[in-house]
C-alpha cells in the first residue's frame, strides 16, 4: 500500500495530519527485543484495565458517559489523551524537523485552547447533563435547538468524521504496532484495531477513561524525559538556536519554512477548530460535579505543556545534530523521533515512548469509537423518533461496526487515507464550532443557523477536500478547505440566525435557558 | 417532543453582545485575510497582518462570550483577557515585523528574537495567565453553589415528556 503518494493537497498541511504516515525507521536486532517486550507489557496493562472496566459497565450511561462520575483529574488526563494522537510523537516532530517554527503553530494555540473550552463548553454542558439525558455530543445540539433534525444532521457529520479520522489512527496504530512486532502492515492494523476493540466494546468509554490515565501518564512522562534528552543531546537550546542559524536560519523565523499566512492559519484551525472536537467535548458530560472544573483548564494544560515538549524538542534538536554532523541526515522527516530515540536514548526509554505512541493513538481511537457508536444507537434514532430499547447492547455492536469499517478503509484506502484524515478534523470543526460552540453561548442562535451552518460545514469540507484531492482546484499558499469550510460555517451561522432571529430566544426551553444563564 | 418555554428571557450583559460582535467581525477579518492569498502577491501582503489581529481577537472574543454570564459583566477578567490578546497580536505583529535573525543575533532564553517571541510570547506566557485567571475567578464569575442551584431548579420545574430519556426533554 502506498501511503505517501503525492496528493494535491498543500503539503505542509497534509503532513500536519494527525499520524504518521510512513513506517517507522528500521529498529535495531538488540532493541527490538526490549521494545517488543515493553510493547507486550503495556498491552497486557491495557487489557487488565479494559477487564477491570468491564466489571463495572452494566448501562448505557456507564457505556458512553463513563456514569457521570469521574474527578477533575481523570477528566484532564483523559481529555489531554484524546486531544493527542501519534501525529504528537512521530508526524508532528518530522514537521518541525522539515519546516521549523512554522510547524509550531499547530500546537501553538494550546496556550489558549484549554480555557477557551472551559469558558466556552464545559460548564454548559456539564451543567446541560444536570437537566438533560446526556448521551452525545449531538444530544446537546438537540436540546438547544429543540431540534432532532440539528441532532441527527449533526451525528450524521460526526459518524462520517469518526470513520475517516478513525480509519487514519488505526492505520498510523498498524505502522507503529508492525514496526515493533514486524508482523505486516496489513495485519498489523487489525492487530491494533482487535486491542482498542477489546476493551472498547466491553468496557465502552468507561475502559477508555481508566486505559486515557495511564497512556496520559505514559505520553507525558515520556515526552517530557525525551525533550530533556533531546535538548542535552544537541548541547542545549542556545547551541542548536546558533546551529540552524548558521546553516538554515530559515527555519528558526517564526514563520520557519511557511508562509506568514500558512502559519497563521495553522493557529486558527487547530485553535478555534479544537473546541470543535467532540471526543474531548463530550467528555465534559462524564465529569461528577460541575465544580470541580476549576482547575481543569490548569491541569489540562500542564499535561498537554508536558505532552508536546517532544514535538517541539526532538524536531529541533534533530535538524541541529544533522547540521553538527553527529548523525546521518534522515531519510525521511518522519524518522526524526525513531532515530533520536534509537540513537540519543537508553533503549527502555525508547521502548518506552514507542509504547507511548501507541498509547496516544489507541486514547483517540477508543474516544471515536465511542462517539461513533453513540451516534449510530442514539442519535440517528432520535432524530427519527425510533426508540431502541438496549443502548447497551447496541452500543456495543456499533462500536464493532464502526472499528471494522475504519480498519478496512485504513487498509484498502491507499492515498485516500491522508485525506479522509484531514477531512475528519474539518468535518468536527466545522459543523460543531458554530452550532454548539457559539450556541451554547448565544440566545439569539437559531434553529435554522444551526441546520445551515452544519450543512454547510458538510458540503464545503467535502466539495472542497474533494476538489482539491483530484488537484481539480488548487489554493493559494496558505489556505485550506478547513479552514474555509470553518469560516463560511461561522459566517452561515450568525448570518442565518440573524435573519431568522424572531423571536429565537423565546424558543429556547427553560431549563437549557437556565443553564445557559448561568 | 416538548417546548417549554418562559416568558421573559434575561437580557443579555452589554458586553456579551459586544463579544459576539467582534467574534462576527474578528470572522470576517479572518475571511478577508483568506481572501487576500488569492489576490497578486504584491497586493495581498496586508493579508497576514489582518489576520496576526483578526485571529486572536476573534479567539479572544468567543473566550468573552463563554465567560460572560447573562446580565452580568466579566468584572475583572477582561484584565487577563486583555493581556493575552496583547501578546497573542502583539506576537504576530511583531514576528511580522521584526528584521530576520542572522548567525550573530543575541540570544533571548535561548532563541533568536522573533522566535522567542512567538515562542515565548505567544506560545508560553499565556499559558499562566488565561487558567490561572479563570481558576481564580471561578467561584465568583464562572459557577456558584447559587447558579447550580438554580439550574436544578430549573430541571424540577421542567416538564417530564415521554421522550426523557434523550436530550430533547428535560431529565425524570
Amino acid at each position: 500500500m502506498n501511503v505517501s503518494a503525492p496528493l494535491a493537497l498543500p503539503q505542509e498541511f497534509l503532513s500536519a495530519f494527525p499520524l504518521a504516515l510512513q513506517p517507522a525507521a528500521n529498529v535495531p536486532a538488540d532493541a527490538g527485543s526490549i521494545i517488543a517486550g515493553v510493547g507486550i507489557a503495556y498491552f497486557v496493562v491495557v487489557v487488565l484495565i479494559g477487564i477491570r472496566a468491564t466489571r463495572r459497565t452494566r448501562s448505557a450511561s456507564d457505556f458512553f458517559v463513563a456514569g457521570q462520575g469521574i474527578g477533575m483529574f481523570t477528566l484532564a488526563i483523559s481529555a489531554m489523551a484524546a486531544t493527542l494522537s501519534g501525529f504528537a510523537f512521530i508526524g508532528g516532530p518530522g514537521l518541525v524537523y522539515t519546516l521549523g517554527l512554522g510547524a509550531v503553530f499547530i500546537i501553538l494555540p494550546a496556550s489558549l485552547t484549554n480555557t477557551m473550552g472551559a469558558w466556552m463548553l464545559a460548564k454548559r454542558l456539564r451543567l446541560l447533563a444536570d437537566v438533560r439525558e446526556m448521551i452525545t455530543i449531538p444530544d446537546a445540539i438537540g436540546a438547544r435547538y429543540s431540534s432532532p433534525a440539528a441532532q441527527g444532521l449533526s451525528a450524521v457529520a460526526i459518524i462520517l468524521a469518526v470513520v475517516s479520522y478513525m480509519a487514519t489512527n488505526l492505520l498510523a496504530l498498524g505502522l507503529v504496532v508492525d514496526a515493533t512486532f514486524h508482523v505486516g502492515i496489513g495485519t498489523a492494523i487489525w492487530l491494533g484495531t482487535l486491542v482498542v476493540l477489546a476493551y472498547s466494546v466491553s468496557g465502552g468509554i468507561l475502559a477508555g477513561i481508566y486505559n486515557d490515565v495511564f497512556q496520559g501518564a505514559l505520553m507525558a512522562g515520556a515526552s517530557a524525559m525525551v525533550f530533556w534528552l533531546a535538548l542535552d543531546s544537541a548541547g542545549g537550546l542556545s547551541q542548536i538556536s546558533r546551529t540552524l542559524l548558521t546553516h538554515d536560519p530559515v527555519l528558526l523565523s517564526p514563520w520557519g519554512k511557511l508562509s506568514p499566512l500558512a502559519a497563521l492559519s495553522f493557529f486558527f484551525v487547530f485553535g478555534l477548530g479544537a473546541i470543535g472536537q467532540p471526543h474531548v467535548a463530550h467528555k465534559y458530560f462524564m465529569l461528577r460535579d460541575a465544580r470541580k472544573l476549576k482547575w481543569y483548564p490548569t491541569m489540562m494544560t500542564i499535561a498537554l505543556t508536558l505532552t508536546l515538549l517532544l514535538f517541539v524538542g526532538v524536531g529541533l534538536a534533530m535538524k541541529a545534530l544533522v547540521l553538527q554532523g553527529r548523525t546521518a541526515a534522515l531519510v525521511r522527516a518522519d524518522d526524526a523521533t525513531p532515530t533520536f530515540l534509537l540513537q540519543f536514548t537508553p533503549v527502555p526509554l525508547a521502548a518506552l515512548v514507542f509504547a507511548a505512541v501507541t498509547a496516544a493513538i489507541m486514547s483517540t481511537v477508543n474516544s471515536f469509537m465511542s462517539i461513533g457508536a453513540a451516534a449510530f444507537t442514539h442519535d440517528l434514532p432520535v432524530a427519527f423518533g425510533w426508540r431502541v430499547r438496549d443502548e447497551l447492547r447496541w452500543g456495543r455492536v456499533w462500536t464493532v461496526v464502526i472499528a471494522v469499517v475504519s480498519a478496512a478503509v485504513a487498509q484498502w484506502s491507499g492515498a485516500v487515507v491522508a485525506f479522509l484524515g484531514i477531512f475528519g478534523w474539518g468535518l468536527f470543526a466545522s459543523t460543531l464550532v458554530p452550532a454548539l460552540a457559539i450556541g451554547l453561548n448565544w440566545k439569539g442562535a437559531t434553529r435554522a443557523g444551526a441546520l445551515w451552518s452544519i450543512a454547510t460545514g458538510m458540503v464545503v469540507t467535502l466539495g472542497l477536500e474533494t476538489l482539491a484531492f483530484f488537484r481539480a482546484f488548487t489554493f493559494p499558499s496558505g489556505v485550506t478547505a478547513t479552514a474555509i469550510a470553518l469560516v463560511a460555517s461561522l459566517l452561515v451561522f450568525f448570518a442565518a440566525s440573524w435573519f431568522t432571529r424572531a423571536g429565537a430566544g423565546m424558543a429556547i426551553p427553560s431549563d437549557v435557558r437556565a443553564v445557559m444563564d448561568a | 417532543m416538548v417546548m417549554i418555554v418562559t416568558e421573559t428571557p434575561i437580557p443579555d450583559a452589554p458586553v456579551h453582545r459586544m463579544a459576539l460582535r467582534a467574534t462576527a467581525i474578528g470572522t470576517v477579518g479572518i475571511a478577508l485575510a483568506y481572501a487576500s492569498a488569492f489576490l497578486p502577491p504584491v497586493v495581498a501582503v496586508w493579508g497576514p497582518y489582518v489576520m496576526a489581529v483578526a485571529l486572536p481577537f476573534c479567539m479572544i472574543a468567543t473566550m468573552v462570550l463563554g465567560a460572560t454570564r447573562a446580565g452580568r459583566p466579566p468584572g475583572w477578567l477582561m484584565w487577563p483577557m486583555a493581556l493575552v490578546f496583547v501578546l497573542v497580536a502583539g506576537g504576530f505583529l511583531l514576528a511580522l515585523t521584526m528584521p530576520a535573525d542572522t548567525a550573530d543575533s543575541r540570544l533571548w532564553l535561548g532563541l533568536p528574537p522573533r522566535a522567542a517571541v512567538v515562542l515565548y510570547g505567544v506560545g508560553l506566557l499565556p499559558l499562566f495567565v488565561l487558567p490561572v485567571a479563570y481558576a481564580f475567578t471561578f467561584d465568583a464569575l464562572t459557577l456558584s453553589d447559587e447558579d447550580i442551584a438554580r439550574v436544578r431548579a430549573a430541571r424540577l420545574a421542567a416538564h417530564v415528556p415521554d421522550s426523557a430519556s434523550s436530550g430533547l426533554g428535560p431529565k425524570r
